[in-house]
């Protein structure tokens, strides 16, 4: 158990209030969105420039749609000279008109998935370990040796004594803080489906298209 | 680069290439065999158009929609 001087452990609840979680996940959001509309500002003035001819000036511009001339060959039954031959299926080639939007494919190209995603990591731990030892030793000898000698005085005295003590303690302590995050936005920009006005300004156009030149019987018209 | 037309003939939507039709092709309608292609005098304000539209979706995929 840690004492009472040791460092608190991390609180995981203050390591996650500050985080600025709207700016991590509206930021992205926001951008898609913005890039969405300089697409849509983009493409629509594509269209207009493109596939419509403006006439007039000011509030009184009108746009009319570019038109193109298509051919359209189909079999048509002509009937032969009477009494001479028989009718004949012969191919025969008529024009239409058609609105240069109905073939231009529109790309409504635009952001259509947002993934953000952030992790982040507290990691807080203590640990303390204490260890002690001691160790003694004694060890004690000792030896007399006397020697007299007549005439000669010696005495000798010898002793030995020893004595070991040996203390070793080692405290460790580990106290780890560490943060970590990742933030990862993935943005994938897709075709989305046309706007419906679109769709049925262009549902108009088709809708008339209709051939406008007849042959004349034997002959291929344009 | 494709989109749909109805056949003028029988209505049947006919799939067209504006790449395609640009460079002569001609379209089969399934429903009756009728085929469709490009007017000569309409090739110019096709070509225009496509080039426009090519350009564009360059500037988009760089980024650089503006």
């Amino acid at each position: 158990m840690p004492n009472d001087d040791t460092p608190p452990l991390v609180s995981m609840a203050q390591q996650f209030t500050g985080l600025p979680m709207g700016d991590l996940i509206g930021a992205p959001l926001l951008a898609a969105a913005q890039a969405n509309s300089m697409m849509a500002a983009t493409q629509t003035k594509f269209l207009l420039d493109t596939a419509f001819s403006v006439s007039g000036e000011g509030d009184k511009q009108t746009y009319k749609p570019v038109i193109i001339t298509m051919e359209l060959t189909r079999s048509a039954l002509v009937a032969g000279e009477p009494g001479k031959s028989d009718p004949k299926i012969l191919p025969v080639t008529t024009t239409f008109e058609l609105p240069l939007l109905t073939i231009i494919p529109l790309n409504s190209l635009a952001v259509d998935d947002v993934d953000v995603s952030f992790n982040m990591e507290v990691k807080s731990s203590y640990s303390e370990a204490t260890n002690n030892s001691t160790q003694e030793s004694l060890a004690a000898a000792s030896s007399f040796s006397t020697k007299f000698g007549f005439g000669v005085f010696s005495a000798t005295v010898q002793g030995n004594v020893s004595y070991d003590k040996k203390t070793s303690s080692s405290r460790d302590t580990h106290y780890e803080k560490s943060n970590s995050a990742q933030y990862t936005v993935k943005v994938h920009a897709g075709q989305l489906p046309l706007p419906q006005g679109v769709n049925t300004i262009i549902q108009a156009f088709t809708n008339a298209i209709t051939p406008i030149t007849m042959p004349t019987a034997g002959k291929q018209g344009n | 680069m494709t989109s749909q037309i109805p056949c003028p003939n029988c209505g049947t939507p006919i799939v067209i290439d504006a790449n395609l039709l640009l460079a002569g092709k001609r379209f089969s309608c399934t429903g009756c065999d009728a085929t469709v292609a490009l007017g000569a005098a309409s090739i110019p304000t096709v070509s225009h158009a496509v080039d426009e539209f090519n350009a564009l979706r360059r500037r988009i995929e760089g980024g650089g929609a503006r």
